[in-house]
């Protein structure tokens, strides 16, 4: 990553300085700007004093906006987090619920909306869908703010935020649902068709009672490990959600800091992020073992 | 068909059909089966038969894209065809239970055996529910699974193959049904283990008074469980009879044909009995008698005309056009 | 004497000693890797012409006898020996030479057929990787070996999907039999199969069994098959051979405890017989951990005296007229005394 990095074609200081300021440095200024940031040292030297500042909790400085890169990312991330939890948890909710009643209704016709809504809402495209939204709901019909986390100029209040947090989260949320509607469905009919299932109905179970307590629970396995490995993707999407609304977000913060070179808050960012996908995997692990009793740790 | 006894269950001209994308698959057309109290019928044949789908067909539990078309399931009297769906509920696991082939599989693997068995009390019974684990405990173990109060706090997959099967059973069992319907209940077993569970059916016959068919390929196990047969072949009951009948005076070609092709440890044989081709695809299954490409005494009537089942003797019926002819004649189309 | 019995001979085709196959479990952590002890010290000859049955209950470690003969899993320890030459100690290409000369015939037919490979190539796959038979001779060959296992020459261009599991069996013969090997081992191969299918193919498998003098190691726990094919028996138990004798001395007087109750066991297709069983409690316990002394002796319907628990009877012969191979300590007092046990009936 650190390479990947350093390989990119111009380096901070050039785009920085020349773009922003015009090309009014003399060499010997961008020379000192360099030595100041460090970035005069050979590649492995830059490397061992960025791994041993980050273990001691310090990501180093921004380029661009002169701060630590830490508290930077922490505040867009808490930002991204207050659209993506909602989102998220939105789109399990209705993702599973949705999978399992077109699974157990396999080939009726609610089924197959379902599968065709659900198809559609995964694959559109973000920043088309996004901007469709905007231009629909803010634009045209004006129930919605564009974009931003509040309304400038104004006291932040309740539903001032609720209201700039429902597009971004709707649009997140159903594409996720769309995914793992479909996911849930096929592990649902999966398990379906296992004998146990017959066993439950033999028992004179409510069907309700054999699909959402024998089947569900046993379906809901494999989906926990896959919507584990949503998370990353999720954060990745997150980037251009968080561009078209305008979202003070990581995603955004990534973004902005690829373009302009700025390093320490990219490779901050991908420190992070990559924390947080660990943590969701091992969330998903550890609810695997208590889901499944066959796995022990 | 008459006999001694009451009747727990009888069957009329059951059909019940598949309607897939290839066309319509007749897995059981047209079958007159009768159970005793308390007695244990046989239903041998081999995959594809329709063993399975008549023992579905019973629970009105054939799934899609399977339909019952006709006939009637009187069972204690009332006709099963005609029941609602809560109706049903209430007959399942209560006063019909069924058991499976593969023990492995047909526990939940996500709860303990306890609380599956609990839940099929909580269902049927009134009692309170601080009593329920007594009651799991008390029948795990009336079906011999030892060490019952720790036992069935674990999952399923701690048991072995024939403790799983006991589980099944008590799980069956637990709110002493009429009828326990056990389709392949030891093919997946090794024989010791399938004899202790054999030995728990006849048990739970004498002791509970419990009417059981048993649904197998296994001549043996048929032998040594069965009161009456009935031999299925193809969607159709070929023979019926009480089981010493049936082994000793089979009548119909496929049942002494099948008898003949098994290797027996009573018997020396040195070559065995073939019956050529294979079990008939049922979604076009032959014209007329429906063994008829693969019997030894085929005629041309019997590629024509479906045989009826016949009373012949008191208590045994047979369904072949021949069948009086032949006694007298070997079979000529034998390879 | 039929056309079987003329061809067994003395001579030793097959020679097992000691063979060994533990598999290691991985251990977990603060947990010791445990060992499977799936084959544990397994002896036997096959004459040449004979078909030897090997039977037991699952888990006993009979396919895993059979897999390692042939070397698809290394020996832990013992040596085969075929035709005198130890296989275990042969080159990849000596060893190459022997695959001709042994083959396998699979239990279930369908997992052991490439899907994606039609009739003639999977039997015609033989011939080109030794390099025996081209062009219209490997037709030819493909051919007739079709009609010798009743398949209609004109399908093999098919695929296995569309044949049934009778005639899948019968491809997996075919492929089998291709190189003319010397000898075969059939894992169940027609457990799977509906009856009357199976009559059919333990017919046909007599037949090239006589054609093509083949030596059988036949692997089942199905005793009224193996009675019906085989002419020796080893009984095997939890890694273990526990008796082995003729067929007809084997089922006509068992010894051993186990194999009395085995046979005793399998139900026989007439109501009127009626006989006392010898129910054996519980279930095998795991290779992973088998009993001290006598590995049958927690569910011998014998109540095991102190030796039992402590020491491993070995295999001894006590046969009179014929070889008959038991391990018991009290195989002769067992003789007289009736079981205390676990009796039913």
């Amino acid at each position: 990553m650190f390479l990947l990095a350093y390989l990119a074609p111009g380096d901070p200081v050039t785009v920085f300085y020349l773009s922003r300021i015009g090309g009014r440095y003399s060499h010997a200024e961008l020379d000192y700007i360099r030595q100041m940031l460090g970035l005069d040292q050979p590649i492995h030297i830059q490397y061992f004093r960025w791994i041993w500042r980050m273990i001691q909790g310090d990501f180093g400085q921004s380029y661009i906006w002169n701060q630590p890169v830490l508290p930077l990312i922490r505040s867009s991330i808490l930002n991204t987090l207050r659209m993506m939890i909602p989102a998220f948890v939105l789109s399990i909710l209705f993702g599973i619920v949705t999978g399992v009643i077109s699974a157990a209704k396999q080939y009726s016709k609610t089924d197959h909306i379902v599968m065709a809504s659900s198809l559609l809402m995964w694959s559109m495209p973000w920043f088309w869908s996004g901007l469709m939204a905007i231009y629909i709901f803010s634009v045209y019909l004006h129930l919605l703010p564009t974009g931003g986390m509040y309304t400038f100029g104004q006291p932040p209040t309740v539903v001032d935020q609720i209201s700039h947090l429902i597009m971004p989260v709707l649009l997140y949320a159903t594409s996720g649902a769309g995914f793992i509607t479909r996911l849930t469905r096929s592990c649902m009919l999966e398990v379906l068709r296992e004998d146990y299932i017959m066993t439950a109905r033999m028992k004179g179970l409510k069907e309700r009672v054999v699909i959402y307590k024998h089947a569900l629970r046993n379906a809901i396995l494999p989906v926990v490990t896959v919507v584990s490995l949503y998370v990353s993707y999720l954060v990745g999407g997150a980037a251009v959600i968080e561009f078209v609304f305008a979202w003070p977000g990581v995603g955004r913060l990534a973004v902005l800091a690829a373009t302009q070179r700025d390093y320490p808050v990219v490779l901050g960012i991908n420190m992070v992020v990559a924390t947080v996908v660990l943590i969701a995997l091992l969330i998903a692990d550890i609810s695997y073992a208590y889901l499944d009793p066959r796995i022990r740790y | 068909m008459t006999e001694e006894g009451e009747k727990l269950l009888s069957i009329k001209d059951l059909k019940t059909h598949f309607f897939t994308e290839r066309g319509v698959v007749k897995a059981v057309d047209g079958i007159n089966l009768e159970i005793g109290k308390g007695k244990i019928l046989g239903l041998v044949g081999e995959s594809g038969s329709g063993k399975t789908v008549t023992a579905l067909s019973i629970v009105r539990l054939v799934s899609y894209p399977g339909k019952i078309l006709n006939g009637y399931i009187l069972f204690q009297n009332e006709n099963l065809l005609e029941k609602n769906e809560r109706e049903m509920r209430h007959i399942r696991g209560n006063r019909i239970s069924m058991i499976f082939q593969d023990p492995m599989s047909c526990l939940n693997p996500v709860f303990t055996v306890g609380d599956q068995v609990a839940e099929a009390i909580r269902l049927h019974q009134d009692i309170p529910r601080s009593e329920i684990e007594q009651s799991v405990v008390n029948i795990f173990e009336k079906v011999g699974i030892p060490d019952a109060k720790k036992r069935l706090k674990e999952h399923p997959h701690k048991f072995s193959g024939g403790m799983r099967q006991r589980v099944m059973i008590a799980m069956a069992l637990s709110c002493h049904p009429d009828l326990l319907i056990a389709d392949e209940p030891t093919t997946n077993l090794d024989v010791t283990i399938q004899l202790q569970i054999l030995n728990l059916m006849r048990k739970i016959k004498r002791d509970f008074k419990t009417s059981i068919l048993l649904i197998t390929h296994d001549l043996g196990v048929i032998a040594e469980m069965a009161d009456h047969v009935a031999v299925m072949y193809a969607g159709k009951i070929m023979e019926y009879s009480d089981v010493v009948e049936v082994f000793s005076n089979p009548l119909h070609p496929y049942t002494k044909a099948l008898l003949e092709s098994v290797p027996r440890l009573d018997v020396e044989t040195r070559r065995l009995r073939v019956i050529p081709g294979t079990v008939p695809e049922l979604l076009n299954p032959p014209d007329g008698c429906r063994f008829s490409p693969r019997c030894a005494y085929t005629r041309e009537v019997c590629r024509k005309e479906v045989p009826p089942l016949i009373e012949i003797k008191r208590g045994h019926s047979v369904a072949c056009l021949r069948m009086n002819d032949i006694d007298t004649e070997r079979g000529d189309n034998n390879v | 004497m039929t056309l079987k019995e003329a061809i067994i001979t003395s001579d030793i085709l097959l020679k097992v000693r000691g063979l060994k196959k533990h598999f290691r479990l991985t251990g977990r952590i603060f947990k010791k890797a445990a060992v499977i002890r799936a084959v544990d010290g397994v002896s036997f000859d096959i004459h040449r012409g004979e078909t030897l049955g090997l039977v037991g209950e699952s888990g006993c470690g009979k396919t895993t006898t059979g897999l390692t003969i042939l070397r698809f899993y290394p020996p832990t320890a013992g040596s085969v020996y075929f035709e005198g030459k130890d296989i275990f100690q042969t080159t990849k290409r000596e060893m190459r030479k022997l695959r001709q000369e042994m083959q396998m015939i699979f239990q279930d037919p369908f997992l052991s057929l490439n899907p994606r490979m039609t009739v003639y190539d999977i039997i015609g796959d033989a011939f080109d990787i030794h390099g025996l038979a081209r062009g219209a001779e490997k037709d030819r060959r493909i051919i007739s070996l079709m009609k010798k296992v009743e398949l209609i020459p004109h399908h093999m261009y098919r695929y296995p999907h569309e044949f049934s599991g009778g005639q899948r069996q019968r491809i997996g013969i075919a492929r089998a039999l291709a190189l003319k090997p010397k000898f075969v081992i059939a894992d169940e191969p027609v457990s799977s199969l509906d009856i009357s299918v199976r009559a059919q193919m333990l017919n046909l498998l007599q037949d090239l069994q006589e054609e093509f003098e083949l030596t059988t190691l036949y692997i089942s726990h199905d005793l009224s098959t193996v009675k019906h094919i085989c002419d020796r028996v080893c009984v095997m138990y939890l890694g273990r051979i526990i008796e082995s004798a003729d067929v007809k001395e084997l089922f006509n007087n068992p010894l051993h405890p186990y194999t009395k109750a085995l046979i005793l066991a399998i139900p026989i297709p007439n109501p009127k017989l009626k006989r006392k069983r010898i129910v054996l409690k519980g279930s095998p316990p795991t290779p992973i951990d088998p009993p001290p002394g006598c590995r049958f002796h927690p569910r011998c319907p014998y109540t095991p005296k102190p030796i039992c628990k402590k020491e491993e009877p070995e295999l001894i012969d006590v046969g009179t007229s014929t070889k008959h191979l038991v391990a018991c300590h009290f195989i002769s007092s067992n003789l007289r005394q009736n079981p205390t046990r676990h009796l039913e009936e």
